[in-house]
């Protein structure tokens, strides 16, 4: 604009302004500031003159509702939730190693339940063993100790407590006597009195035969005789035992 | 472009209030420019109106009544103008100056008044004050008063046109383009009309001095 004004424009441009010196009115200075305070008041500052106060007014309000809540919320809702196992390189190296140890403690102790259990189920299902059942029955009838059941379950072990606890019931009374016998042939029906090796040789088996006959138990000793015979009928034995 | 800092200062109070956003004001050692100064109104700002409305009171009321050429009808038009500021503030969109604005909105108000009141090209009984100076010679002051006297006459018979593009130049301070903006017209007519409007004051104000 400087370069399109030259000396003439430059000479009425003074002139015009030596003449054009007016102001404007007061009277229409007020007119238009009021018309401006009001149009501004109306629309934006009152609005903003209630936002502030009720924007302050909201927060303090949600404020108070959250503390009430958490005043009002029972412990049990309030307890910690359980931590939750970082995984990979979040966890620390130590900590990892701890937690791997007490995790293999805790495989291993469950595992050693589990197998426990497995036992006792299985023991439970299996049926008992006649030295088991013949315990546990004179154990009813006399109140005799009782062999433990772990300790039946070996057979060499087996035959021994099962004679015990019939000698003690046979001793015990009459009604256990009787039930001893019983049990007896129950056990010549699986030729448990004389050992496999003693019917292997003709002598060893008499000398068992014998035994039993000492021991007053004279069916069990004619079922070994009969058996006797059938395995070794050349053998001559003596007399004595038939 | 009367439009200064000393504006400012007439309310005789701290132009901008303190608590007021200053997010559009580009420093804060500068008065802020009309643009931020209008944004900060349409945020409810009225302070900030008041600054901007001082800033360019005069040189539109200057150009309105000599446009005019009527006193009433200048100040009709004034307030229209300024309602018009007013109620537009909401959509305000600082793309332009706001000069540019604001007398775009007082050309477009005195074409469409010039539209309704068919009396305007009669109604010329605006004249200015030509008071002279205390201290001047009699002489003197009689020839410079007479200037004036001359070119008000020149200006007044100037066609609309030619004496709207010449008042934009001198109260609003816009350039050519602007001028051009302002009235809806393209660059060359702009100039053609200033540069017709200049050739005629400075004739008539040379006019005397050409006889002696």
């Amino acid at each position: 604009m400087s370069n399109e004004r030259n000396d003439s424009d430059r000479l009425v441009s003074d002139a015009y302004h030596e003449l054009a010196d007016e102001k404007t009115p007061e009277t229409l200075n007020r007119e238009v500031l009021r018309l401006a305070a009001k149009e501004g008041r109306t629309r934006y500052s009152i609005a903003r003159a209630w936002m502030r106060p009720a924007a302050w007014a909201a927060t303090i309000g949600l404020s108070l509702v959250v503390v009430l809540e958490l005043a009002n919320m029972p412990e049990s809702e309030m307890a910690p939730l359980p931590q939750s196992v970082p995984t990979g390189a979040a966890a620390a190296p130590e900590d990892s190693d701890r937690r791997r140890d007490s995790t293999d403690e805790d495989t291993m102790l469950e595992s050693q339940a589990k197998e426990e259990q497995q036992d006792g189920l299985a023991k439970r299902s299996r049926p008992y063993s006649p030295e088991e059942q013949m315990a546990e029955k004179a154990m009813m009838l006399n109140d005799t100790p009782v062999v433990s059941r772990d300790a039946a379950e070996d057979d060499s072990v087996a035959a021994p407590s099962a004679e015990t606890a019939l000698k003690q019931s046979a001793r015990a009374a009459p009604r256990a006597e009787s039930f001893a016998v019983g049990i007896t042939s129950l056990r010549v029906d699986e030729d448990y009195l004389c050992p496999a090796e003693a019917r292997l040789s003709a002598e060893k088996w008499l000398q068992c035969i014998r035994e039993l006959e000492a021991s007053s138990a004279r069916e069990l000793v004619d079922r070994e005789y009969e058996e006797f015979r059938k395995s070794f009928p050349e053998f001559e034995h003596p007399a004595a035992d038939r | 472009m009367a439009a200064s800092a000393e504006c400012l200062t007439t309310t005789g109070r701290a132009p901008l209030s303190s608590g007021a956003a200053l997010a559009y004001a580009p420093r804060m050692d500068h008065a802020p420019d009309d643009s931020a100064l209008m944004l900060r109104y349409k945020d409810g700002d009225v302070a900030a109106f008041e600054v901007l409305y001082r800033r360019h009171t005069d040189p539109l009321y200057r150009y309105l009544l000599r446009l005019c050429r009527h006193r009433d009808t200048a100040e009709d038009i004034f307030q229209e103008v300024w309602s018009k500021i007013i109620k537009s503030r909401a959509s305000y969109r600082p793309t332009a100056k706001f000069s540019t604005f604001l007398y775009r909105v007082a050309h477009n108000c005195f074409i469409d008044h010039t539209r309704r009141d068919k009396r305007h090209a009669r109604n010329t009984e605006f004249k200015p004050d030509m008071h002279s100076d205390p201290g001047e010679q009699p002489e003197m002051a009689t020839e410079r008063s007479l200037a004036r006297e001359r070119l008000h006459v020149a200006l007044t018979a100037l066609p609309d046109e030619q004496r709207d593009a010449f008042l934009l130049r001198e109260e609003a301070g816009l350039s050519v383009d602007q001028i051009a903006q302002v009235t809806g017209s393209n660059r060359e007519t702009a100039k053609s009309r200033l540069r017709y409007a200049v050739n005629k004051l400075r004739a008539a104000i040379d006019e005397p001095t050409e006889r002696t």
